[in-house]
């Protein structure tokens, strides 16, 4: 039995400081088939110079933390007569989580880091604690196949990066539960002060793409849940 | 009786012709009108359900889409306080094909060096959804939260964006994957 306590609100993920720069979290969460599923999309972001690089260890991030950085993690789980969905990264309904980047000025704004970038397929095990300054999700997960693709669009102005996280055969008495995470390290025109000259948007959500193992007792056999954000920085001008 | 039988023909002709010249008549017709019919969102002026004092306005921005908004008092509004809202709703969606009462229910907001953190949980009963946000928001920050209603591609949008010292604008509106922000 999976047991969850779904991050909700955080003031800074480990690593960050709100000496000299503007930082903040925005989180979202969708449940749907009365709360049998759940999907959660978090992001931190951050404007100003903190410094050039450092590594997020609780977010697996390593990349540049100055100018814009985009901090992104979501959860998705299921219950009951629910399972994730088993077909990978090319999973005709989609893969467990997808994050399409889109910003909305290209060649003013532009994608300088993505961590990870690749992650090799294979078991998965997360553990993560919860504390006020921790970026996970509380809770254990071993996924026995993890599949990721990141494609980006050069020079820098879009990019999409899928995560599959496949149950398997285990999942035959429903429940499952998984988080992903990802970051980005963007970089804009400066301006005179922590904003970016120009504005742009950028977008980013998780899916949960579910199947149900109790076809009498769900509506439907598979059902996707989905949550996320654009977020605009408004420019200076 | 060859005179007769030519007229007979003749009147036959007009009315064949008359006959034609109806129905390509009533075919543009109805083309044009669904031309005109294709496509255009559901959406109420005064989208808010109930008269609530932490209300200052509200309405629908409507250019090509709709976009639903109200207005509150921060002053005004209380941890825990509800209010019913109808979004506007894009044409073509799957999943809502009328207007729909949500309920909203105010968590918490909190004036930051930040901006305004605020929380809300909307409850969607068409679809027995629920959606949790909780952002900051300031005159440069703008998030909109995404979230899918139903299976079959629609979403419910939710923006928030500061509209003066003391009040915030909030747009809920329902379309499909690719509508976006409501505009600034």
């Amino acid at each position: 039995l999976l047991s969850l306590f779904h991050v909700y609100s955080q003031p800074l993920p480990a690593g960050f400081s709100a000496y000299q720069i503007q930082v903040g979290f925005n989180t979202i969460s969708n449940s749907a088939q009365n709360s049998q599923l759940y999907v959660q999309y978090n992001e931190w972001w951050y404007r100003g110079q903190y410094q050039d690089s450092g590594c997020l260890t609780n977010l697996n991030y390593c990349g540049k933390l100055s100018d814009e950085a985009v901090l992104m993690q979501g959860e998705i789980s299921a219950t009951a007569n629910w399972c994730e969905d088993t077909f990978g990264i090319n999973d005709p309904n989609g893969p467990s989580m997808v994050v399409n980047g889109r910003l909305s000025n290209p060649g003013k704004t532009d994608i300088v880091t993505n961590s990870p970038s690749y992650i090799s397929p294979g078991t998965f095990t997360v553990s993560v604690g919860v504390g006020l300054n921790d970026a996970g999700v509380s809770g254990s997960y071993s996924v026995p196949n993890v599949q990721e693709e990141l494609s980006q669009v050069m020079p820098y102005t879009s990019f999409q990066f899928k995560q599959a996280l496949n149950t398997g055969p285990g999942c035959n008495g429903g429940q499952s539960a998984y988080y992903w995470d990802f970051a980005q390290g963007l970089e804009s025109i400066a301006s005179s002060s922590p904003w970016p000259r120009d504005t742009f948007t950028h977008f980013g959500d998780t899916t949960g793409h579910f199947w149900c193992v109790g076809v009498l007792v769900c509506d439907s056999g598979r059902y996707a849940v989905e949550a996320g954000f654009y977020f605009t920085f408004q420019g200076t001008g | 009786m060859k005179r007769a039988n030519s007229r007979f023909i003749i009147g036959l002709s007009s009315v064949s012709l008359c006959i034609l010249l109806i129905f390509i008549l009533w075919a543009f017709t109805q083309a044009r009108g669904i031309s005109n019919s294709a496509c255009s969102p559901l959406y109420s002026n005064s989208p808010v359900a109930g008269n609530y004092p932490f209300v200052a306005n509200s309405g629908t921005v409507v250019n090509t889409n709709a976009y639903s908004y109200l207005i509150i008092n921060l002053s005004r509004i209380h941890a825990g306080d509800k209010f019913y809202f109808v979004p506007s709703v894009e044409c073509n969606l799957k999943d809502v094909k009328s207007l729909e009462k949500i309920e909203v229910t105010w968590m918490t907001h909190n004036v930051t060096s930040e901006g305004v953190a605020l929380s809300l949980r909307i409850h969607i009963p068409f679809s027995t959804s629920n959606v949790n946000m909780s952002v900051i928001v300031s005159q440069r920050m703008i998030p909109t939260g995404v979230a899918s209603v139903g299976n079959q591609g629609s979403y419910i949008y939710i923006q928030p964006e500061i509209y003066s010292q003391d009040e915030v604008k909030l747009y809920i509106y329902i379309g499909p994957y690719s509508m976006g922000p409501a505009p600034f």
